[in-house]
This record gives C-alpha cells, sequence and structure tokens, in this order.
C-alpha cells in the first residue's frame, strides 16, 4: 500500500473496517513514511477527542420528561380533540377526582347518620307512646322489634289510624300524635 | 409475532392517533432523540424544545411513514431535520458556537480525557493536552455546517452504521462515506487552524 492508498484509507482504518490483510498493508505504510503517521495520528486524535467530547458533554438529565408538555401541545393544537382528560395523558384520575370521591362518601355517610338520627326523633316526638310499649306491642303482633322501631306507624292498624285523624287530609302524615289514635 | 408485525401494528394504533400507543412510544424514544439533538445543537434548552417539536411532528405526520425503514429510523431522520432548520435558524440569529453546552464544563480539565492521545500535537502535558483538544474540537464542530456536523455526529458519536446514516439523511451508502470523509476532514482543518497549524492541506 502506497502512502496516498494508506491516507485514502484512513476512514476505513477509523471505523475499524479494513480487513487483516489491508490493515497489516496500512500499518506497513505508516511504518514506511512517518508524515504520514503523522497525519494520520492527527486524524484519529481529533475523531477520538470529538467522540470523547461527546461523551462527556451526554446530557445526564434523561430523566426529564417530555410527554407532559407534548401532550399538551397535541391537546391545544387539536383543539381539545386529543388528550382531553388525565386518563387520556396517563395522568391517572389525580387529586380532584379522588377529592369528589371522598366528598360522595362524606354526602352518603352524612345522609345515613341524618336518616338514622330522625328515627330517634320519631320516638322522641310521639308522646303517650312509649318507645317501650310500641317494641312491645310490635313482639306482641310477630313483628322484629327493629321493624317496630323503624316507625311509629310501623303497623299496619297504627297507620290507618293516624291517616284517617289527620285533619288536614294529609295522607301518611307520619309525626301525627299518638293522642289523636284511639 | 415477528418484529415487523409487532411494529406493523404498533404504526397502525399511531395511525388512528391511539394515545395510549402514543404515549409509550414517546417514552420509549425521547431519551435517545432528546441525546441526539443536544449533540447536533448543543444547547439543551433548545434541545428539549426541538425534542418536543419532533413528537409532535410525528403524531401529525404519522400517516406520511410508509414503511420502508424502521420507525426509529423513520423518527431519527424527523429529529435530523428538525435539528437542520433550528441549526440554520440559529445561524440566522448569530447563535450557536457561543451557546453550547452552558453547563460552565471546561475542556481543559481534561477529567475524562481517558484514552485521548493527541500525539500528532507534541505538547507536553498529555491530559491538559487531551482536555484542551477536546475543548477545541468541540468549537470546532460548532463552525461546521449542519450537512458535515449531523454525519459526524450520527456516525461518530450516535456510531450508527452507513446504512442506517442512508436511511435518516436520504444518501446512498457511497454518498455518505465520501461526504462523511469531507466532514471529518473539514473538522480537521478547522482544528488545526484553531491550534494555530497553518497549512491546513489535510484533505
Amino acid at each position: 500500500m502506497t502512502s496516498d492508498e494508506a491516507r485514502e484509507a484512513f476512514d476505513e482504518a477509523l471505523d475499524e473496517r479494513l480487513s487483516p490483510e489491508r490493515r497489516e498493508a496500512f500499518e506497513q505504510a505508516l511504518a514506511r513514511d512517518p508524515e504520514l503517521r503523522g497525519e494520520w495520528e492527527r486524524y484519529r486524535a481529533v475523531i477520538v477527542a470529538m467522540r470523547a467530547q461527546a461523551r462527556r458533554d451526554e446530557p445526564t438529565d434523561f430523566e426529564v420528561d417530555v410527554l407532559p408538555a407534548i401532550q399538551r401541545e397535541l391537546r391545544r393544537r387539536s383543539g381539545g380533540r386529543y388528550y382531553r382528560d388525565r386518563f387520556a395523558t396517563g395522568g391517572g384520575p389525580g387529586v380532584s377526582l379522588l377529592l369528589v370521591l371522598v366528598a360522595v362518601l362524606l354526602c352518603a355517610l352524612v345522609a345515613a347518620w341524618l336518616a338514622l338520627h330522625l328515627v330517634s326523633v320519631e320516638h322522641a316526638v310521639a308522646p303517650g307512646v312509649p318507645f317501650d310499649s310500641t317494641v312491645r306491642a310490635a313482639s306482641a303482633s310477630g313483628q322484629d322489634a327493629a321493624a317496630a322501631g323503624a316507625s311509629p306507624s310501623a303497623t299496619p292498624d297504627r297507620r290507618r289510624q293516624s291517616v284517617q285523624t289527620t285533619p288536614s287530609g294529609e295522607a301518611g302524615t307520619r309525626y301525627k300524635p299518638a293522642k289523636h289514635i284511639s | 409475532m415477528t418484529e415487523e408485525e409487532d411494529e406493523r401494528q404498533f404504526v397502525e394504533r399511531l395511525r388512528r392517533r391511539d394515545e395510549a400507543a402514543f404515549n409509550r412510544f414517546v417514552r420509549e424514544h425521547q431519551d435517545r432523540v432528546y441525546r441526539l439533538v443536544v449533540r447536533m445543537l448543543g444547547d439543551r434548552d433548545e434541545a428539549l424544545d426541538v425534542t418536543q417539536d419532533v413528537f409532535v411532528s410525528v403524531f401529525k405526520s404519522i400517516d406520511t411513514f410508509r414503511g420502508e425503514s424502521r420507525l426509529s429510523t423513520w423518527l431519527y431522520r424527523v429529529a435530523v431535520n428538525h435539528c437542520r432548520n433550528r441549526i440554520k435558524y440559529m445561524d440566522r440569529r448569530g447563535r450557536g458556537a457561543s451557546t453550547r453546552f452552558e453547563d460552565g464544563r471546561d475542556g481543559a480539565t481534561g477529567a475524562t480525557g481517558a484514552g485521548v492521545r493527541a500525539g500528532g500535537f507534541g505538547r507536553p502535558d498529555e491530559a491538559a493536552e487531551a482536555g484542551q483538544l477536546q475543548r477545541i474540537v468541540r468549537e470546532a464542530m460548532d463552525e461546521l455546517d449542519e450537512e458535515h456536523r449531523t454525519l459526524l455526529v450520527l456516525r461518530d458519536v450516535e456510531d450508527l452504521s452507513y446504512e442506517e446514516i442512508g436511511a435518516i439523511t436520504g444518501l446512498v451508502e457511497g454518498t455518505v462515506k465520501s461526504r462523511l470523509h469531507r466532514a471529518r476532514a473539514a473538522l480537521l482543518r478547522r482544528v488545526r487552524q484553531r491550534m494555530g497549524e497553518e497549512g491546513s492541506d489535510d484533505e
């Protein structure tokens, strides 16, 4: 291999694409021509330095996630057609939905508590009909004591009597005082 | 199911603008694209911006992907095109070299210069020499035109094959080789000029 041929083979040598025979001829050409060797070393040094520089400057903040910004941009550009909600963006339900769920649960709990509280109030505002007697009456008629306690007019007879004696004609008035019941 | 079939089905999902598929695509490729763009532009803020633009372009123009290459190769091509446009834009605005890697790291420290030998330059302190050479090379890279820089990054930094580079740049393999040689020679010439070595006749 002549010196000119060796110069033309610089890239192949740099990329390690020389066959063993050509590699040997290349080395021999470098050994024969000190000027050629100097050129080769400069050429190789610059490329190696470039590679080393690139490795050194390699960004370490690879955890940077560009996806949210891309999703926002696509949502904006598409007028909201894409990436409309947080599920589509892969962000999960988010805090707002959790807060809504908690609020709903709280409302359900409050409603349940109020319902139970009203049952107690019904018994408290029914003068003349002690709770105990209602329970006994329910027990005597073979009903479950809990069912009897759920409403002062739980027994069919008492409900009928209550409706008949309502002055305003409001059928089903549940808080009718017991004194009107004969 | 073959890998090609997998990719074909995945591309179909992207074409249907399947958001879950696109999310996966971005997560799988964002690091590599970001790294390439940083190396092409040398500016991390710009690189972040361009990386986002690349994926937005992919989302919009996935219908133009004809499946003649790997999806990742096509993505690289989109990224390289964005980088070229950004480099031209930055050059017009007079930016470039002065904004390259703004983290204050000075090549003169030579901390990672191990393995680099600047023997051809005849300096006594090889470690400092290597660091200095890296800094000079970095500056010289900034002065290259965008085509030379692209080829050098794809081949010498990203370590892609000539075939892959051809698929990304649209050049035939022989042209890639000859232009890469010219790019390397141009880089060497600029380095020698910066080092005060006149008579840059290494092409």
